[in-house]
This record gives C-alpha cells, sequence and structure tokens, in this order.
C-alpha cells in the first residue's frame, strides 16, 4: 500500500476513514471488523464509528483514489481532530 | 492580448503573398519528371490494390453462415478501414498530378483557357496543403504533450504568408484555430513571468526576514506596484498581502518592541499551520533574537509556549494521518534541523521519539533523514521506547551514535535493548558496551538475558558475590529466560533451587517434566514430583513417564488427577494436548468412566478417543435407519443426537424419533411447494440460491433445533412450524425502508433509481468490495466479479412496522433510530410492488452470509434467523432490539426505482434542521413536478 491509499470513501459532505489498525482487513475474510470513522465535513463532526462493510452496503460511497483529494481531506479532518488530539498526544507523552 | 493578436494580424494581412515556387527546367526534363511521377503514382496504386489489404467483404460473403456475428462485425470494419486508406492514398496522388500538371501548363501555356481552368483546380489542393501544413505546427504538441502550443507563433507566421491560399471553409477555420492557439500560448507566457514576479519579490521578502527586522518591505511593495500587472490568477491577491504583513512587521519594529508587540508577532507566527515546522522555527528564531528584550517575569511563559508549539507540531506532523501526507514530516524535520541548540538543550521532548519511530517504521521517513535532523539531541530518539524495533532501521553505526550519545548525556535507560552482536563490532569496548551493561546492571536484568551474547564475556568477569546478587534478581523476575539461558549463566546450588521454586511459582512446570532439565537443575526427582502433584497435576499424569513414578506415588498422582469431573477434564485434556504416551491401565480407565457416567456424561463425546467406548446401543439404532439419513449428510447430527450428554439414556425413544423426523424436512418441503405458488418474482439464480442456503443451513442448525425440542418435549415440526409463523407475521405486518441522506436522495431522484457502492468504486481504490461481492454470491449467487453487474446488485434497507420506518427506541419527542448511520431521511417502497420481489434477514446479512441465508419477506424461512436468535422474540419489526438485532434487513432485487418510492418521512427529531428539511421538501416537489404520475408523499413527522 503506497502512501495515498488510505481508504477513503465519500458521499456528499461526509467522509468515512478506515481506523489504521483495521486497514489490513478490507477485502478479506476478517471484513466485517473493519471499523470506520464517519465524519460530517460540513459541521467538523465525528459521527461515529461504524462498520465498514454495513456502510457500503447501504449507500453507494464513493471510493476516492485521487492523492490530492485524499491528502487534502487528511489535513482537513486532523485541522477538527486538532483539540482533542493535541491533549492525547500529550498525555501519551 | 486581443489587440496584439489583432496588430500581427493586420501586419501579416498587409504582406505580400509569396508565390508558388518557380522551378526552372526544361520541358523535356518537366515531361520526364511528371511521366516519372505518373508511372510511379500508377505503381503506388496497383500496389496498394494487390497487396492484398484485407478483402474483409469478400471473405465475409464466402463464409457467410460459418461466422458469427462478432466475426462479422470486425470484418465490415477492417474493411471500411482498408477502403479509406485507399481512398486517402488515391486522393493524394491525385492531388499531386494535379499540382505538376497545374504548374506544367501555368508554364508553357500561359493565358490559355486550360491554364486558369487547372489553377481554379489547384488553388483547392494547395489550400489543403496548405492547412495541414499549418496543423502540423498546431498539433504536435497539442497531441504530444497536451495544450502547449508553443508552435503558435510560427503557425500565425505561416498563416499570415500563407493565408491567401487558403480557399472556402479552410480559411476561417483556420483563422480561429490560430488565433486560439497563440491565445492559449500568450496566457501560458504570462503566467510563467508571474511566477518569476513572484519570485523575485520573495526574495525582498524572504531574504531579510527576522534579522533585518523587514527592513526591504518598502522595496518590496514598489516592486509588487511596479509589476503587479504582470500577476495572473491568484499570485497578485497572495503577495499583496505577504507584501502587506512586511510593511506591517516592519513599522510595528520601528516603533520599538515592547514585551506586547513580541508576544502579538510571535502569536502571528505560530497561529499559521503551515504543516512543515516552518513558522514554529521562524518563531524560535525570533524569540532568540529579542529574548532580552521581554519582561522578565513573561519570558518563561512565552518560551514554554513555543516549545509547546514545536512538541506539538513534531508530534502531529508525525501523528495518526500525516504518515499518508508526502513530505511533511520530512520537511519538518529539516526545519526541526536548523532549530539552535542554544533553544532545545535545557528542553524535554522525549515522546517525540516514540511518533517519529512509528512513522520510521513506515517508510514514511528515512534514517538518515532522522539522524541528520536530531543531530546533536540523539538521546531524544531514545525516547521512543514503545517502539524498540525502529531502532533496527538505523544502521549499527547511527546506534551507536546513538546510545553514546544517550550515555552521555542520561545514563542507559531500559529502552535501548535491540541490538545484536554484529552492531558492536569495532566498537570501543569500554566507552560503548561496558556502560551499556553497567546500566543494564542497575536498570534492567532482562536485558542482559537478552543480550548474553554480547554480555557474557563481562558477565564471567563479573566478581563472584556481585553476579550472585545479579543471578537472584534475575531469576526473580524472569525464571523462563534465566533457564532458556542456563547454560550460559553460572548459577550457585542455592540459585538452582531458587529457579526450581520460581519457575513453579511462575507455573513454567512444563521445563520440570523432563528428566534431562531435573538433573541439569540438580533437582531431586521425587521432591519436584511431590511438588508438581500439588501444583500440576493433571500434566503431571500425562507425563509421568518421565518421572517413572513408584506404585504410591502412582496411587497418589491418579488420586489427584481425578479428584473432580473438573480435575478429569484437565487431565484428559493434557493427555491428549500432549499426544500423551501415558497408557492407561485397565483399572484407572475404570475410574475415569465411573466418574464420567456418574458426573460428567458431556466428557464422553470430548474424549471418546481415549475412553474408546462402544456405544453398543446407539449402533444398533444407526443400523435401523434408513441409508437415505446417511447420504443426505445428517450423519454427522445422528452422531451428535445419539450422543448428547445424558440423552441416551433417559431418552433414548424420543432421540429416535427426533433423528427419524429430522430427515423427513417436513416444514421446509411444506415451505418449498407453497414458495412455488407465491407469485414472487425473484431472478432464477437468486431463488435456487435462497432454496439452496435453506437446505443448507437447516442441516447446519439441525441439532439446536433438536436440542430444543428435546428439551421442551415438541417434535421438531412443532418447533420450526411455531418459528415460521411467528417471522411470516412479522413481516407481513411491516413496511419497506431505506434510510438516505439528503444528499444522496437527491441524487437518486436526478437517476430515477437508487444505485450501489458496487456502481461508484474505483477500480483501483482500495475499498475492496471484493468481500461484498463473495456475501452476494452466497446469498444470491450474483455474480463474484466485482466489477460486473454493478446495476442490477440488491439494494439494502429494512422493514418496519412504524408507519415513518423509525427502528430502535422512540417517542413523540426523541428517536434513536438503529438506521440513522445510513442516513436521516425515511424513505418507504410501495408495499404491493417491492414485496415479491424483496429477501430478509433478521439481522445484518453480511455476517457472515451463509449462516443466516435471506429469504423472502412475503415468506421468511425460519433458517433465516441462524444460530443467534430466539423467534419466539421476533414480534414487531421496529423493535430489532426485542431479539438482540439492529434492524430488519431488506433486499430489494431487481433495479430500485424511484417509481417505487411511496413517501419520504422527515422529522427534526431525527437529527435534521428545518433548513434541511425544507431542501428535501423542495427537492421532492421538483421531483413531483416532472412526475406527474409518481408523486412522492412528503410526511413530516
Amino acid at each position: 500500500m503506497n502512501k495515498y491509499d488510505k481508504p477513503i470513501a465519500k458521499l456528499g459532505k461526509r467522509i468515512l476513514i478506515a481506523k489504521e489498525s483495521d486497514i489490513s482487513k478490507i477485502g478479506t475474510e476478517e471484513a466485517m471488523e473493519v471499523l470506520v470513522e464517519q465524519w460530517d465535513m460540513e459541521t467538523k463532526k465525528l459521527e461515529g464509528e461504524f462498520k465498514l462493510e454495513q456502510l457500503l452496503k447501504f449507500n453507494p460511497w464513493e471510493d476516492l483514489t485521487d492523492p490530492n483529494e485524499i491528502k487534502e481531506i487528511l489535513i482537513k479532518l486532523n485541522k477538527f481532530k486538532d483539540g482533542g488530539e493535541q491533549n492525547r498526544e500529550m498525555k501519551m507523552r | 492580448m486581443p489587440e496584439v493578436l489583432e496588430k500581427k494580424i493586420k501586419h501579416a494581412k498587409g504582406a505580400e503573398s509569396p508565390e508558388l515556387p518557380k522551378k526552372e527546367s526544361s520541358l523535356e526534363e518537366d515531361m520526364a519528371e511528371f511521366d516519372l511521377m505518373l508511372e510511379d503514382s500508377k505503381t503506388d496504386l496497383d500496389e496498394f490494390v494487390s497487396s492484398g489489404l484485407p478483402m474483409a467483404e469478400i471473405i465475409a460473403s464466402e463464409m457467410e453462415g460459418e461466422v458469427d456475428q462478432e466475426t462479422k462485425t470486425a470484418l465490415a470494419e477492417l474493411n471500411k478501414q482498408a477502403e479509406l486508406a485507399r481512398q486517402i492514398l488515391a486522393d493524394s496522388l491525385v492531388g499531386k498530378i494535379r499540382l505538376k500538371s497545374a504548374d506544367l501548363l501555368k508554364k508553357y501555356l500561359p493565358g490559355s483557357k486550360l491554364t486558369s481552368l487547372a489553377e481554379e483546380k489547384n488553388a483547392e489542393i494547395v489550400s489543403k496543403i496548405t492547412a495541414e501544413r499549418l496543423h502540423e505546427f498546431l498539433s504536435v504538441d497539442l497531441r504530444v504533450a497536451g495544450l502547449d502550443y508553443k508552435d503558435a507563433d510560427k503557425a500565425l507566421e505561416y498563416f499570415e504568408k500563407h493565408k491567401d491560399l487558403l480557399v472556402g471553409e479552410d480559411r476561417k477555420k483556420l483563422e480561429i484555430e490560430v488565433l486560439e492557439a497563440v491565445k492559449i500560448h500568450e496566457q501560458r507566457k504570462a503566467e510563467a513571468l508571474s511566477e518569476k514576479t513572484v519570485e523575485e519579490l520573495r526574495k525582498f521578502l524572504e531574504f531579510d526576514y527576522l534579522k533585518h527586522d523587514y527592513k526591504d518591505a518598502e522595496q518590496a511593495a514598489d516592486y509588487f506596484e511596479k509589476h503587479k500587472d504582470l500577476l495572473v490568477g491568484d499570485d497578485r491577491e497572495n503577495l499583496e498581502k505577504e507584501v502587506l504583513e512586511a510593511i506591517r512587521i516592519r513599522k510595528l519594529r520601528e516603533s520599538g518592541l515592547s514585551t506586547e508587540k513580541i508576544v502579538e508577532e510571535l502569536e502571528e507566527l505560530l497561529k499559521e499551520d503551515d504543516g512543515d515546522c516552518k513558522q514554529v522555527a521562524k518563531a524560535v528564531d525570533y524569540f532568540l533574537k529579542f529574548k532580552d528584550q521581554i519582561a522578565d517575569e513573561k519570558r518563561q511563559s512565552i518560551e514554554e509556549r513555543i516549545f509547546n508549539a514545536l512538541k506539538y507540531h513534531l508530534i502531529n506532523v508525525a501523528g495518526f494521518y500525516h504518515d499518508e501526507t508526502e513530505g511533511l514530516l520530512e520537511n519538518a524535520l529539516t526545519e526541526y534541523k536548523n532549530i539552535p541548540n542554544e533553544f532545545l538543550k535545557d528542553k524535554d521532548i522525549s515522546g517525540i521519539g516514540a511518533h517519529i519511530y512509528s512513522k520510521m517504521t513506515r517508510g514514511a521517513v528515512d534514517s538518515e533523514k532522522i539522524m541528520a535532523a536530531f543531530d546533536g539531541n540523539l538521546d531524544l530518539l531514545a525516547s521512543g521506547s514503545k517502539y524498540q524495533n525502529s531502532y533496527d532501521y538505523f544502521s549499527s553505526k547511527d546506534k551507536i551514535r546513538i546510545v553514546e550519545e544517550t550515555y552521555k548525556k542520561r545514563g542507559a535507560s531500559e529502552y535501548i535493548a535491540k541490538y545484536t552482536a554484529e552492531d558492536f563490532e569495532d566498537q570501543d569496548f569500554e566507552k560503548v558496551l561496558k556502560p551499556l551493561f553497567e546500566s543494564y546492571k542497575k536498570h534492567n536484568n532482562r536485558a542482559i538475558l537478552s543480550q548474553m551474547g554480547i554480555m557474557k564475556d563481562m558477565y564471567d568477569s563479573m566478581p563472584l558475590d556481585e553476579r550472585d546478587q545479579l543471578n537472584g534478581s534475575l531469576i526473580q523476575y524472569n525464571s523462563n529466560e534465566v533457564f532458556a539461558k542456563f547454560d550460559e549463566l553460572n548459577l550457585s546450588e542455592f540459585h538452582k533451587a531458587y529457579l526450581i521454586d520460581r519457575l513453579m511459582s511462575d507455573q513454567n512446570y512444563k521445563v520440570l517434566h523432563s528428566e534431562d532439565n531435573l538433573k541439569k537443575l540438580g533437582a531431586n526427582k521425587d521432591e519436584i514430583f511431590a511438588k508438581l502433584l500439588n501444583y500440576d497435576a493433571a500434566n503431571l499424569f500425562a507425563n509421568r513417564e518421565a518421572f517413572k513414578p513408584s506404585s504410591e506415588q502412582n496411587r497418589l498422582l491418579l488420586e489427584k488427577a481425578t479428584s473432580s469431573p473438573e480435575k478429569l477434564e484437565k487431565t484428559l485434556s493434557a493427555m491428549k494436548s500432549l499426544s500423551s504416551s501415558t497408557e492407561l491401565t485397565e483399572e484407572e480407565l475404570k475410574i475415569f468412566k465411573k466418574i464420567v457416567k456418574k458426573d460428567a456424561p458431556y466428557l464422553i463425546h470430548k474424549f471418546r478417543t481415549i475412553f474408546k467406548e462402544e456405544f453398543k446401543e446407539q449402533e444398533e439404532f444407526f443400523k435401523e435407519l434408513p441409508s437415505g439419513l446417511f447420504e443426505n449428510g445428517l450423519e454427522g447430527f445422528i452422531r451428535q443426537a445419539v450422543n448428547y450428554p445424558g440423552g441416551w439414556e433417559k431418552n433414548a425413544e424420543r432421540i429416535k424419533a427426533l433423528v427419524i423426523e429430522a430427515g423427513e424436512h417436513k416444514v421446509t418441503n411444506e415451505y418449498f411447494e407453497q414458495l412455488e405458488s407465491s407469485g414472487l418474482k425473484l431472478p432464477n439464480r437468486v431463488l435456487g440460491k435462497i432454496k439452496e442456503n435453506i437446505k443448507k443451513t437447516e442441516q447446519k442448525n439441525l441439532f439446536d433445533y433438536f436440542k430444543y425440542a428435546l428439551n421442551k418435549n415438541a417434535t421438531l415440526e412443532q418447533v420450526q412450524r411455531e418459528a415460521q409463523q411467528g417471522l411470516e407475521a412479522t413481516t407481513n405486518n411491516a413496511d419497506y425502508f431505506k434510510a438516505v441522506y439528503p444528499s444522496v436522495l437527491k441524487e437518486i431522484l436526478a437517476a430515477g433509481r437508487f444505485k450501489t457502492q458496487f456502481e461508484t468504486h474505483s477500480s483501483n481504490g482500495t475499498l475492496n468490495p471484493r468481500y461484498r461481492a463473495e456475501q452476494e454470491n452466497k446469498m444470491f449467487n450474483y455474480v463474484v466479479d466485482e466489477n460486473k453487474g454493478e446495476t442490477v446488485r440488491p439494494n439494502y434497507g429494512y422493514m418496519s412496522d412504524n408507519e415513518n420506518g423509525i427502528v430502535g427506541s422512540f417517542d413523540e419527542n426523541n428517536v434513536h433510530s438503529k438506521v440513522s448511520r445510513y442516513g436521516n431521511i425515511h424513505v418507504k417502497f410501495k408495499k404491493e410492488q417491492v414485496a415479491d420481489r424483496t429477501t430478509v434477514t433478521f439481522d445484518d446479512s453480511l455476517s457472515p452470509a451463509d449462516e443466516n441465508p435471506p429469504t423472502p419477506s412475503i415468506k421468511p424461512h425460519f433458517s433465516s434467523l441462524g444460530k443467534r436468535h430466539d423467534p419466539r422474540l421476533i414480534k414487531q419489526a421496529s423493535k430489532p432490539q426485542d431479539w438482540g438485532a439492529n434492524y430488519l434487513e431488506a433486499q430489494f432485487h431487481w433495479p430500485l426505482r424511484t417509481s417505487l418510492i411511496e413517501s419520504i418521512h422527515i422529522s427534526e427529531k431525527n437529527s435534521m434542521s428545518k433548513e434541511v428539511m425544507l431542501e428535501v421538501e423542495e427537492m421532492v416537489n421538483e421531483y413531483n413536478g416532472k412526475n406527474a404520475n409518481n408523486i412522492i408523499k412528503i410526511v413530516v413527522y
């Protein structure tokens, strides 16, 4: 998997991003365990963690492949996470 | 731009049209050349015809009736291409001949009628050739490198010179094309110029940044004013901001630097998050330069603020998402490298290392870059204790450098443990290895064990009393590892005994089950036996051969190993897992059987190989059964049924009856008959697969139905029929829904149907739809190739007996819908139109697909429940929590068109704002306006 193969899907203003630890399970027998974060890019809110396969089954999510678009989304998401993430990182130390 | 072009065109128009080239030659020479050309042309044409280019038409007619339609089409296409090629060749030859003829006529018969006629024709040919030449200029780069048009100027020049030669449409068409090309080219040139201007301007702004207080800001402003017309696109706006900012800072400086102003500037620098640490590095520079001017009481907090920003920035850049953003971390490290040690020297930035390491293991940044960035602060790299493996990504030389520096600054810590002997080859023993060993002794004994190969010399040369002390500590914390390194360690007798004790208390019994190991430890076999008897009788029994126990020891062991059914089970498991060579005596087997028969019949089946029990009665029963039962794959079930713990002894007759009944499949056979006449409109391949899955699942779950029936004193038919009736009532009382988001509804209404993710997935994407395709194949026989049949795959929704399609817990004011993750608009379908083409499962269908197979919604089969749910709890489709599921899932087959929608249900209670509700209403009203025969109702609840 190269740097831009971060699995991201888009549906209108919503984005799905696979949990890092589950990426290797995508498309395999363990696919049902893959969890994703669902973000509303408009309200900048995390809507929850769901099972990827179920979400894909019910809606026509668009599988993103353009590295620039993915990069842009990753940077935006990171900004949304800023507050909480910073605290978490500091605690880890 | 247009003025320039117009000028050019005007100028070109004024120029004289060049004449056709004249050739000084004699009539004989000209005619000879003409003849030659004619001859050549004929040969070319003849060769073309006789070259046998596919006479596809002929082949096709000869093969009529023998070739398929696809071949015929291919032949026809080939024929068309060949014809076209021949025509082009012929035209070109004739063109050349005409041109030559006209030249000759003009030369030798000026003023004749023939000449003017020939010239007229000639004009067309010349025009054509001119146009071709122009196209060459325009299209070569167009084809090769996109819209570059770098020859556009030449094309324009050529056009201007030769335009009088162009006749008819050629001139107009070419003129537009050429001017367009020039326009694009000019645009490109302007962009390049703009870029250069920006570059120049930046020099003013960046070169003297901070240190010279933007003293060139005014010059930058001048330059900007003079050159701003050259800036195009966003360049102008962005540069203007930058210049104004420089002037602002310049003025701020001029007015003197108060603490407040410095803080203000620092905050300005820090608020920019440019992703590569550049701003933070600038802030550090700024701070170091002006820190003396900051009021004492504020200095520390400002420094902390900058430092925290640096720390956070590096951590963040190396954090969760950033590893995928190319170059960010590398750029950050480059900037970090430039941060003066003066600023870093007393700071604790441990923690950063851990994040950096995690990126190394993923290849997001290489070790050289890290070494360069942390040069002088290498001890910080040792802070990533969580990522010890990352050290492997450093070269041996670098590892030693990190170690050395760490020792110098902090002394060895537990996190440096991942070295190999090669890493220390040719290294300074005194300087590196010895301090490392000393530190391990002090802090982390376990590391010595893992590095025994490297440390042995030092270990051996330790004073005895000191080594003994170390040994004691090693055994205390790492008995198993000490035992593994036993041969390399010099343990005293006392410590050997201590090691045995620790091995026991750490429950590492197995190493003591070996005569050799006991010898090695100098252990007394009988003593160890006595201890193990108390601690681990089960494994000891399975391994008793190793101890060659006396009869008294054996008696005690048997007693311990079988003192309760639980102990016996452990013993049997140990015997099984160790493939124990222990042979049971007849007496022992009797004792085992006695316990089992009395208190633990469940062990009979589990350890049948050990008991070698003969189930005579059951075997007799097998013989009575019709052979068909076994052929139908029920043998496994029958064996399970007759061996059902405690069952046979009490209920042999009932078990026999249930087994025979299982072979009849009464309820399912009746179900299949009813299905035939139910008017289902499912594709045949789907229906066939559903029936196959029902049979398979019923068989798979038969033992569960059997247990239930046996315990309830009911027949299989009663159990299955009860489940069947309950499920049918539930689905018949419910409606069909799908939850969607507003953005999706918009797409659906525009497209006229619901799409699936198979239609939007990208073949080179990473959300591999293979798993779902495989499940759909297992459930419905849909094609397993995810790139095929995208538009006819099932659409997924749910059923609910709530009028608004709510599922889960809800009251008048609140909705906690279990389907909200799929959207907050509930779309209800026309029941009479979708019921006969829909299948259902009573939980999510994907987990896994063949354990609870989907069956028709108008007639769900009890096997759709799988093993997980109790049919008696399934009453209301809107309350799946009653039976522990998330929703009663519906799979709609055949394309799901908007004409099947009855209504959409929206509510503020379901996370939807008034504005969005209005948008949705407008969307649906617009659709209704265009689809008068298919009005979708809007229900606000």
